[in-house]
């Protein structure tokens, strides 16, 4: 009996320090977070596939937006874990697209207003053709005030990059 | 003129009417216009679409270069890193699928007649072909990388049309719109520009209506100071009059007194009485006019002070019945002993009310009785109270006038049932009616209320309701005379003789009252009581028959006190009396005969 809870000890400690160290992606590179951040798995950079976004919490929305016809179920991780994970410094991020489209959101839009890392779209991963592989999606529907340019023009797609700023 | 002068009004009202419709119906259209026009999101959306197309197509040159410059920077000894060419490829293909579908895939379908989506469509399906080409080189297969860069570099100049012609199209389409919103703010324009008019014409009418409401105003004031000078004139007037007039009508009065007792003969006393009761009246009316006069200017000032009530009442009717003994009029009262002892009110103005009261019936009872009953009322007591008291609890108090008289005319009824509010009384034509209006106006100043109907069995009946303050509830026969007086009467019994029922049953709430029993009231003593018989009052004895008479003398011998009217019709009855009694039967007044009856040995025509 004391060498199983020896045991189960054991395997928490491993997986506690599993979901609080950060590997090298094993296949290829999705999302590049560089800035100020305390966790990193190359050079100053933290670097995620898409197995090691799908291991982080999930969190969803369900949705309408201007760039998709129809109410869609866009899940995602978490964005509350995601910072804790790389450790967060800042308190802006730059979100950089695919196509170098550049825009800055504060983190209090993923804290408190609800934007999330969208990585699937009606539970199918979405691709580069399909605004993969991150878009930032916020709770339109829910919040109607967020109907606005300003919040349409903060909700990139195909984001691939992120720059945590002060 | 003075009928044309209304017919100019009333059409400058209809036309003001019809104008300001006008404006309130030009002032709703252009509202709803305005509505419609601000729930219009054209604009914005007009905006979006010009600024994506342009954004997107540019986007689709972008990333075609990228994708061409990322081809040709490949070689045998710069292999393709495994995924790279399926994202550039994919990020390719995401504009053209970005370019077709939403607001922005619409407008393009119809940008350059057509010929945009077209070009597009040919742009798409010439890049899917070239899908296993890239899925070749994903395997590291180089082989068609050149013919795979040509075939890019051919469709090249197709991206550029496709650009060009989107941007000429948006940028013609946004001027379409530009034009269409620059409609919409000249209608904008003309809404405000009728607003703007309908303000001004408003303000013109509001200035118009304020100018002629200051007028109206100011003329109400000064209207209103000049009917509060001519009331303070008034006032001044009849207090200076009534001063005037007092001195010498006092000596008219005296002079007639004292001429009373110069030995003149039955005519000219007469002619005396006459005279003295003419300058009395006088002196009331002048008094009266004044007394209106301060409740119309508000100066009338009442005094609240503790009386014993029930005696204050006594001696109020007392003196308002002197005339009684002139007239075949009787006049009898009821108080109810237990109205508070030290009651605070203005005795005087109470006073006053009654004498008006009871002199009005004497004015219309030629013969018969008036009788007067107070008592505690049930009616719930105001809030207000007298300054000086401003805590102290208040009951109701009902004082009933009843003369067997020729009734109230409609005219005066009217007249007493007017609101009270604009204190300018609209006199019937009748000369009574001053004291009687007096009476309401003094009875709403002290908080209460005077009524006045004419019961079917004839007559008029007067119903004052009275606040009045006390500390306590003690009943007046606590009171040291009084009480005294019950004490000695308590439990004797009487025997009323009386042919008209109502006042023998005043009488008997009177004796009742006393604490004496009344086994008996009748017209005639046709039988004799069991028990002992302590008085005996003869009211009336026009009745009497030789029994009655028997019987009397049966219960003088057992020691009946026998208390007589003064106006009884028979000798007879008179001398087998103790006493008569002479003036109205008041309630009190009858208790102290009785109680002297018992301790005095009267002769008989004694009177009171």
């Amino acid at each position: 009996m004391q060498s199983l809870k020896f045991c189960l000890i054991f395997v928490s400690l491993i997986f506690s320090s599993v979901s609080y160290s950060l590997e090298l992606p094993s296949t290829r590179t999705l999302l590049t977070v560089s800035g100020l951040i305390s966790n990193t798995n190359k050079d100053s950079d933290a670097l995620f596939d898409r197995y090691m976004l799908d291991q982080l919490p999930r969190d969803s929305i369900s949705t309408h937006t201007p760039w998709n016809e129809g109410k869609h179920t866009y899940t995602g991780f978490k964005a509350k874990d995601f910072f804790e994970l790389i450790g967060v410094e800042g308190e802006r991020l730059s979100l950089i697209a695919l196509n170098d489209y550049m825009i800055d959101i504060p983190i209090q839009d993923f804290t408190e207003v609800g934007a999330i890392f969208a990585t699937h779209m009606d539970g199918v991963p979405m691709t580069v053709r399909n605004k993969g592989p991150i878009m930032i999606v916020y709770p339109f529907d829910d919040k109607p005030e967020l109907k606005n340019e300003s919040y349409y023009g903060k909700s990139i797609w195909q984001v691939n990059q992120i720059v945590v700023n002060q | 003129m003075k009928g044309l002068g209304k017919d100019v009004k009333s059409m400058l009202m209809k036309r003001l009417t019809s104008f300001l419709l006008i404006i309130f119906a030009c002032t709703l259209l252009a509202s709803g216009a305005l509505y419609f026009l601000a729930n219009s999101n054209s604009t914005k959306h007009v905006r979006t679409t010009y600024e994506s197309s342009i954004w997107s197509s540019l986007q689709l040159q972008v990333q075609s270069y990228r994708f061409v410059n990322y081809l040709k920077r490949l070689d045998k000894s710069n292999p393709p890193t495994p995924g790279d060419t399926l994202f550039y490829y994919d990020l390719l293909m995401s504009r053209i699928d970005l370019l077709k579908v939403g607001s922005v895939g619409n407008r393009i379908h119809y940008y350059g007649d057509g010929r945009s989506i077209r070009i597009l469509n040919f742009i798409s399906a010439e890049l899917e072909l070239l899908q296993p080409n890239i899925v070749q080189i994903e395997n590291n297969d180089l082989s068609n990388l050149t013919r795979l860069i040509e075939k890019l570099n051919l469709l090249e100049p197709q991206i550029n049309k496709f650009v060009s012609l989107v941007n000429q199209s948006s940028r013609a389409y946004s001027v379409e719109q530009r034009e269409q919103i620059l409609e919409e703010f000249k209608l904008f324009k003309y809404m405000m520009l009728i607003f703007i008019i309908n303000a001004i014409a408003l303000f013109f009418v509001l200035i118009t209506n304020i100018r002629t409401t200051q007028r109206a105003v100011s003329k109400s004031q000064r209207a209103e100071h000049q009917i509060e000078n001519i009331a303070q004139d008034k006032t001044h007037f009849l207090e200076t009059m009534s001063h005037e007039i007092n001195t010498p009508l006092d000596r008219v009065i005296n002079m007639s007194k004292l001429l009373r007792t110069k030995g003149l003969n039955n005519e000219q006393c007469q002619i005396l009485d006459s005279i003295e009761d003419s300058g009395t009246l006088l002196l009331n009316l002048i008094k009266d006019f004044s007394d209106l006069s301060d409740i119309a200017s508000n100066n009338l000032v009442l005094d609240y002070a503790p009386f014993n009530l029930a005696q204050e009442l006594e001696k109020s009717i007392a003196f308002a019945s002197v005339r009684s003994n002139q007239k075949a009029v009787r006049v009898l009262s009821y108080i109810d002993l237990t109205l508070p002892d030290q009651a605070i009110y203005d005795n005087a103005r109470l006073n006053q009310i009654i004498f008006n009261l009871i002199d009005n019936s004497f004015k219309f009872t030629p013969s018969g009785h008036i009788s007067i009953v107070a008592r505690l009322s049930q009616s719930k007591a105001p809030q207000w109270r007298p300054n000086l008291y401003p805590e102290i609890p208040a009951t109701m108090i009902q004082v009933v006038i009843k003369d067997t008289g020729i009734g109230i005319s409609d005219s005066i009824m009217e007249m007493l049932q007017t609101p009270l509010d604009s204190q300018v009384p609209n006199f019937p034509e009748n000369k009574y009616c001053l004291g009687l209006y007096l009476c309401r106006a003094l009875a709403h100043l002290m908080h209460g209320e005077l009524s006045c109907h004419s019961p079917e069995s004839g007559g008029s009946e007067f119903i004052l309701e009275l606040p009045i303050f006390h500390h306590q509830i003690a009943p007046i026969n606590e009171g040291a005379t009084v009480k005294a007086l019950v004490d000695s009467l308590s439990n004797k019994n009487m025997i009323i003789l009386e042919a008209n029922n109502s006042v023998a049953h005043l009488m008997a709430m009177q004796a009742n009252g006393l604490g004496l029993n009344t086994p008996l009231h009748t017209n005639m003593l046709n039988q004799i009581p069991e028990q002992k018989i302590d008085y005996i009052y003869i009211g009336d004895d026009s009745m009497f028959d030789d029994l009655s008479y028997i019987n009397l003398q049966k219960l003088i011998n057992t020691g009946s006190q026998v208390l007589a009217d003064y106006n009884i019709s028979h000798n007879r009855s008179k001398a087998m009396a103790s006493a008569l009694y002479k003036g109205p039967l008041l309630h009190l007044n009858m208790g102290h005969s009785l109680n002297e009856l018992a301790h005095q040995d009267f002769v008989s025509s004694q009177a009171y």
